[in-house]
C-alpha cells in the first residue's frame, strides 16, 4: 500500500523483493519504482538487507546457544564491563541496515528500555518467532546481557512447564466410561464379536476388490465401453435378423420358444442322468432303504437332527439379533 | 484385528460401526491426557473423573459426527475442555462468598452475611489431591484464568501447536498467542514470587 505521500511502504517493498506481491499490484509497483528515485533507493536498501540476511545462517546459534547465554549470565553477575563475549562477531552490514530501518521495519518488538519484549522471548524459546525476527532477536541477544538473563529465566519456566507429568484417572475409569456409554440412550447397537470377524473379512475382500476398480472417470468410461461391447453386438445381431424380409417377430418368438424348450429338456435329462448314475445317489438310496427297515433308529436320527437345527437357530439368534454388550459395571 | 495398529481416523470409522474394541482403544489412547487436562482445570479428582467420563460418552455417542479430516485428539480435547469450562462456570454460580454478601454496605452487614466453615481436617482424598496438584507449578497453574490455563496446558503439557490449540479452544490464532503469552507471564511472576 502507498503511504499518503504516495511512496511505497516497507511491506510493499519487501513483498515485491520476496515475490509475494499479487499479480494485480505488480505493474503499479514497478511503474512507481521506475518513476520514483526515493522508492528505488529504498528498494535498493532492502535488497542489500535481504541479501545480507540470506547469508546469516552461520550466526544462528545451535547447540552452543544455551552455553553462551549461561556464560553471559555468569559474566553479568561478575562484572558489567565483561558483558560482551569475545566470540561475538563485529556487526554485520545487515545489522547496520537493520538499525537504520528499525523504527519502521516490523522487527522484534522491544520494550521502552530497548530490550526484547517478553512475548518475543517466549516465541523465541517456543520456536514461534518468524524467520527474520528470529535472526534479529538472536543478534540482539548476543549483545544484550539483560535479555540473555531474561531468556535464562524464561528457559527455567519452559523447562518447569515441560516437566509437568500427566495425571492418571483412578483404576477402572475406562470400564466406567464404557459402562456409561453402553447404557446411554443414543448408543448404537454394538457389533457382536462373531459378526465382527465376518465384517472384517467383508472389509478385506472389499479392499482387495477395490484395487481392481478404476480410479478415474476416464478409466471408468473405458471399463463401461468394454462392458457394453457384448450388449451392443447382441442388439446389432438381433436388429440384423429382424430386419431380414423373411423373418417376422412372431416367427422369431416361436423359434426361440422351441429352442429354449429344447435346451431345458436336454439339460434336465442330462442332469438327472448325472445324479442318478453317481455313487453318492446309490449310497443315499441304500441308506434310505436301510433306515426304512429300522424305524427306531430313523426316529432317533430325526430327533437328533431337529435338536441340532433348533440349537443352531438359537445360537444364530443370540449372536446376531440380541447380543447384550457386556462392558463392565458401574462402580 | 490389531486395533492398536490403526490410526485414530480408522478407529473412529470402526467405532461408527459400533465395534467395542475401537472405542476401548480410543479410550486407552486419550484417557490420561484428557483426564489430566480436565483435572488441572476443575482441580478436583472426583469432578474431573465425572467430567472426563461425560466427555468420552458424549464423544462416543456423537462419533458419527466426527470429521476424520480433523485430528481426533483435537475433537476430544475440545469436547472435554468445553465441559470442564461449563463445570467451572456452574461451580462459580453455585459458590457463595464466605466473606459475606458482595452487596454488603457496612462491616456489620458483611459480618452478618458471612459464613463460618468449620475446619474438618484433611480427608484422604483431599490429601492425595493436594499432593498431586501441590507442587509450585501446579499451584501457579491453578491461579491462572481458565482460558490461559487451557492454552498453556494444551501447548506445554499436551504438546499441541498454536493452530491446534486455536482449533480446540475455538478462538482465533492471535487470541491463543495472547492467552499463552499472558498465561506464561503470570506463571513466571507467580513462580518467582513463590521462590522469593
Amino acid at each position: 500500500m502507498n503511504t499518503p505521500n504516495t511512496h511505497l511502504d516497507s511491506d510493499t517493498l519487501q513483498a515485491y523483493l520476496e515475490g509475494e506481491l499479487p499479480e494485480a499490484r505488480l505493474g503499479t509497483v514497478e511503474a512507481h519504482l521506475a518513476g520514483c528515485p526515493r522508492c528505488a533507493a529504498e528498494l535498493e536498501g532492502w535488497q542489500v538487507l535481504l541479501s545480507e540476511l540470506d547469508d546469516l545462517p552461520a550466526l544462528a546459534p545451535s547447540l552452543e546457544f544455551g552455553d553462551r547465554v549461561m556464560a553471559g549470565i555468569r559474566t553479568a553477575e561478575a562484572s558489567a564491563s565483561e558483558l560482551v563475549p569475545e566470540a561475538l562477531k563485529p556487526e554485520s552490514p545487515a545489522v547496520v541496515w537493520w538499525r537504520r530501518l528499525l523504527p519502521w521495519s516490523g522487527g522484534p518488538r522491544v520494550t521502552g528500555s530497548g530490550h526484547l519484549a517478553p512475548e518475543v522471548i517466549q516465541d523465541l524459546l517456543d520456536g514461534a518467532l518468524p524467520g527474520r525476527r528470529l535472526v534479529m532477536a538472536r543478534e540482539h541477544l548476543t549483545q544484550c546481557p539483560h535479555c540473555r538473563g531474561e531468556v535464562a529465566e524464561w528457559e527455567a519456566v519452559f523447562s518447569t512447564l515441560g516437566a509437568i507429568p500427566p495425571l492418571e484417572p483412578s483404576p477402572g475409569f475406562a470400564e466406567r466410561v464404557m459402562a456409561a456409554y453402553a447404557t446411554a440412550a443414543r448408543a448404537p447397537a454394538p457389533v457382536p464379536a462373531g459378526l465382527e470377524r465376518v465384517l472384517d473379512w467383508v472389509e478385506k475382500a472389499a479392499r482387495a476388490g477395490g484395487r481392481f476398480l478404476p480410479s478415474t472417470p476416464r478409466s471408468w468410461g473405458l471399463l463401461g465401453a468394454v462392458a457394453a461391447i457384448p450388449s451392443v453386438a447382441m442388439v446389432v445381431a438381433v436388429g440384423a435378423v429382424v430386419a431380414h424380409p423373411l423373418v417376422s417377430w412372431g416367427a422369431l418368438a416361436t423359434f426361440l420358444r422351441w429352442r429354449v424348450g429344447d435346451w431345458i429338456g436336454t439339460g434336465g435329462a442330462w442332469a438327472s442322468q448325472q445324479i442318478l448314475d453317481t455313487p453318492l445317489a446309490a449310497t443315499l438310496w441304500d441308506a434310505v432303504t436301510a433306515l426304512s427297515a429300522a424305524p427306531g433308529a430313523t426316529l432317533a436320527l430325526l430327533i437328533g437332527a431337529w435338536t441340532l437345527t433348533l440349537s443352531a437357530v438359537w445360537i444364530l439368534y443370540r449372536n446376531v439379533f440380541a447380543p447384550p454388550l457386556q462392558v463392565g459395571r458401574h462402580e | 484385528m490389531d486395533y492398536a495398529q490403526l490410526d485414530d481416523g480408522e478407529l473412529a470409522a470402526r467405532a461408527c460401526e459400533g465395534r467395542e474394541p475401537a472405542f476401548r482403544e480410543l479410550l486407552a489412547r486419550y484417557e490420561r491426557p484428557v483426564f489430566s487436562l480436565v483435572f488441572r482445570m476443575v482441580r478436583n479428582r472426583e469432578t474431573a473423573e465425572d467430567v472426563a467420563q461425560e466427555a468420552f460418552v458424549k464423544a462416543f455417542n456423537a462419533i458419527h459426527t466426527y470429521n476424520p479430516s480433523y485430528r481426533f485428539s483435537n475433537w476430544i480435547f475440545k469436547i472435554a475442555n468445553n465441559m470442564a469450562i461449563d463445570r467451572l462456570r456452574k461451580r462459580e454460580l453455585d459458590t457463595v462468598s464466605i466473606d459475606g454478601a458482595p452487596g454488603a454496605s457496612s462491616a456489620e452487614e458483611e459480618q452478618r452475611t458471612s459464613i463460618d466453615i468449620p475446619d474438618g481436617g484433611e480427608t484422604p482424598d483431599a490429601y492425595v489431591e493436594n499432593r498431586e496438584l501441590g507442587s509450585q507449578i501446579e499451584a501457579a497453574l491453578g491461579r491462572l484464568r481458565p482460558e490461559y490455563r487451557t492454552a498453556v496446558l494444551l501447548r506445554h503439557v499436551e504438546g499441541h501447536s498454536y493452530q491446534e490449540v486455536s482449533a480446540i479452544m475455538d478462538v482465533p490464532l492471535g487470541t491463543v498467542k495472547t492467552y499463552i503469552h499472558r498465561g506464561r507471564s503470570e506463571l513466571k511472576g507467580l513462580l518467582t514470587e513463590a521462590t522469593v
